[in-house]
């Protein structure tokens, strides 16, 4: 008797579990349908629920919906495509970061600096453009240096630290002058993602900084060119091509010469020290 | 006998050491450090805590919102605005914040008569303000147009007060000025949303509280002007925002962020050196209502408090050091430093850990920089105290060195 009353509870609840719903639809927008097993697919509707062996549908690029779980947690779907919901929740999601793991990454940075070595940083100490102190504020450098060729997703502009400045303005403008962001910060030091800045079918730019305290008025701007990786990719491919010589140390500083007098000084620098470890 | 002495000796002079460095550490605290070479240094401490890790990332309250609060990004013009508020009444909010001041009527008559009209007998909308004060630090709150003394009891400033340029750590929840008390945005709208949550934020009685953030845009309902519509057309709206707290604001959902009302949080991925705005003023305030709401509250611990601990670690500290000179004649100063290091690497994690788990946060800057004297300053006082001994027979461990 007892082994009945537990096939039968087991049995129960099992088809019970099974007839739960894994979501409910949140908010939608577009055209959204779902398709139940063996029925035809239906435009969805706010709140209704979806079970684990439905299927989601998103018909056209800008339909989007959020559904929620019984944990009250979001899930979004913006990208045009079909969607089991049983597979869901096996979307990955963001790496979440401990505070150990971000503190002690901090301290390893900070102190020992694993990426001293790479070539930013030797750019850095042999351009010599920063660190210590400008007299005269309009004493204006800085990197990006004027007609630099740059590619990827970040850029790094930094300047030297101006004589009685605690506030720079970093202004980007774009070919025609119109001004494309305008910052006030207090480093000397500015990351920016493309998407801050890029301009659709603009890939010229020109960036200036100066004190906020004692502005100097019209100072030279440096001039930038945005390029997409495979263009940068090719044109310095290009250039390398173009280079014929003897031995690897004239050869290395032939394209370091032909690749700065283009703009695209990261990549000389690169072919200088091996021009030096050549030597 | 004469170990328990000698015990009792060494714990009386780790105290004077401890007292000699403490007030080291006054002494250099007096400088004002105007001059250049400091700045650098200065610069890059200035906006830096290192609690902002905890925050740092998107990825604080992901995939959990909060339901309370809902954010619509703001019409483009004044008629549009005001054609919102009377879309989002339509559907019985318990509360509309509208963050942006509207400072003089302008030349869209409708678009102005509108607000009017929108602002007319509506108790259940907190209007933004401004608080202002010039160069002779007089202060003053800027309202919109149709302010009128009703409308300033619903009223609350919607600046963060402090540096513009700085990182948004804290807020005002109340300023004090003319003999009159204004209460910020986010503490009219849980006047008017939970009273009880209210007199909880008055009775703490704090000047400045640390904002809690829960995250950025994604941790809150959100919608653009567009969607507002769509939504509203296809029945959406209404069990979003019934008894919820709208937040009118700016922002923007698609393309690129827009510099206008954009803010540096902790939120931010670069944790020194923070180089672009992360936050809209309007996911501010969402998120200081938010904490209010919830109760995660950041207990700021006092300076006192902070002197006390860094009393507490410099003594134990001293007391090691001398416990190795008790020992040896000459310990190697070498491993001092080593362990001076690693005890500050550990003993920020485990506030940080703290500040973490129980949201407790203790000034780090009196007890990482007393520990980072210590070593240095035994040997300046082992020195003093050498000389004391010659001088008036001062009773000290290093006598025989």
């Amino acid at each position: 008797m007892k082994i009945q009353l537990l096939v039968l509870f087991l049995s129960t609840g099992l088809f019970a579990n099974a007839q739960l719903p894994e979501y409910f639809i949140d908010l939608y927008m577009g055209d959204v349908q779902v398709i139940k097993p063996g029925k035809k697919p239906v435009a969805i509707k706010a709140r209704m629920l979806v079970f684990p062996e439905d299927k989601l549908i998103l018909k056209k690029e800008d339909a989007r919906v959020t559904l929620v779980n019984k944990e009250q947690q979001y899930i979004v779907l913006n990208k045009k495509g079909n969607y089991k919901v049983a597979e869901l929740s096996g979307i990955p999601r963001q790496k979440t970061t401990g505070i150990t793991e971000k503190y002690f990454h901090l301290v390893w940075e900070e102190l020992l600096d694993p990426g001293q070595s790479k070539s930013s940083a030797t750019f850095k100490n042999i351009a010599g453009s920063w660190g210590g102190v400008s007299r005269g504020t309009c004493d204006f450098s800085g990197i990006p240096a004027d007609n630099t060729a740059a590619a990827g997703t970040d850029l790094e502009f930094r300047w030297p630290t101006m004589d009685s400045t605690k506030r720079y303005r970093f202004t980007l403008f774009d070919a025609g002058n119109n001004t494309v962001l305008e910052l006030v910060i207090r480093d000397t030091m500015l990351v920016l993602s493309n998407k801050n800045f890029l301009r659709q079918g603009e890939n010229m730019y020109y960036w200036h900084i100066e004190s906020v305290e004692a502005p100097c008025g019209e100072t030279p701007k440096n001039k930038l060119v945005w390029l997409s990786s495979a263009e940068y990719q090719r044109k310095t491919d290009e250039l390398i091509r173009m280079i014929k010589a003897d031995d690897n140390t004239h050869y290395n500083l032939e394209i370091c010469k032909a690749l700065a007098d283009n703009g695209f000084y990261e990549l000389a620098l690169v072919y200088f020290k091996k021009a030096i470890e050549n030597k | 006998m004469q170990h328990n002495k000698r015990k009792g000796s060494l714990l009386v002079e780790a105290v004077v050491a401890t007292g000699f460095i403490m007030l080291c550490f006054f002494v250099i605290d007096l400088f004002p450090f105007k001059f250049e070479l400091a700045k650098p240094i200065k610069q890059d401490l200035q906006d830096f805590d290192v609690y902002d890790l905890h925050f740092s990332g998107k990825n604080i309250g992901r995939n959990t919102g909060d339901s309370n609060i809902v954010l619509v990004q703001l019409g483009n013009n004044r008629g549009e605005i005001a054609s919102q508020i009377e879309l989002l009444k339509k559907h019985q909010p318990a509360v509309i914040g509208v963050d942006i001041i509207f400072r003089d009527s302008s030349e869209d008559r409708a678009g102005d008569s509108a607000l009017i009209e929108s602002a007319k007998g509506a108790g259940s909308i907190v209007w933004g303000s401004l608080f202002e004060y010039d160069t002779s630090d007089k202060r003053s709150l800027t309202s919109s147009f149709f302010n009128t003394p009703d409308l300033s009891q619903r009223s609350g400033y919607i600046n963060f007060i402090g540096n513009k340029y700085s990182v948004n750590r804290t807020f005002t929840p109340f300023l004090k000025f003319n003999d009159k008390e204004y209460g910020s945005f986010s503490a009219r709208i849980l006047e008017r949303f939970a009273p009880d949550r209210y007199e909880r934020l008055r009775n703490r009685n704090n000047s400045v509280e640390t904002i809690n953030y829960k995250g950025n845009l994604e941790s809150f309902t959100n919608f653009s002007a567009k969607e507002l519509n769509f939504y509203d057309e296809t029945g959406q709206l209404e069990p979003k925002i019934r008894g919820k707290i709208v937040l009118l604001g700016f922002f923007n959902k698609e393309g690129s962020d827009v510099l206008e009302d954009l803010h540096f949080t902790p939120l931010n991925e670069r944790v020194s050196g923070r180089s672009f705005p992360d936050m809209y003023g309007v996911v501010v305030h969402a998120n200081i209502i938010s904490m209010l709401l919830e109760k995660r509250y950041i207990q700021t611990k006092s300076a006192l408090f902070s002197y006390l601990l860094s009393v507490l670690f410099t003594f134990l500290f001293t007391l090691y050091i001398f416990s190795r000179y008790g020992k040896k004649a000459h310990p190697s100063h070498l491993l001092f430093i080593l362990i001076q290091i690693v005890l500050i690497i550990l003993l920020t994690w485990l506030f940080l850990l703290l500040f973490s788990h129980f949201n407790i946060k203790v000034n780090l800057l009196p007890i990482i920089i007393t520990m980072a004297l210590s070593v240095e300053m035994i040997v300046v006082y082992q020195k003093l105290a050498r000389w004391l001994h010659k001088k008036w027979n001062y009773p000290t461990l290093f006598s025989k060195q």
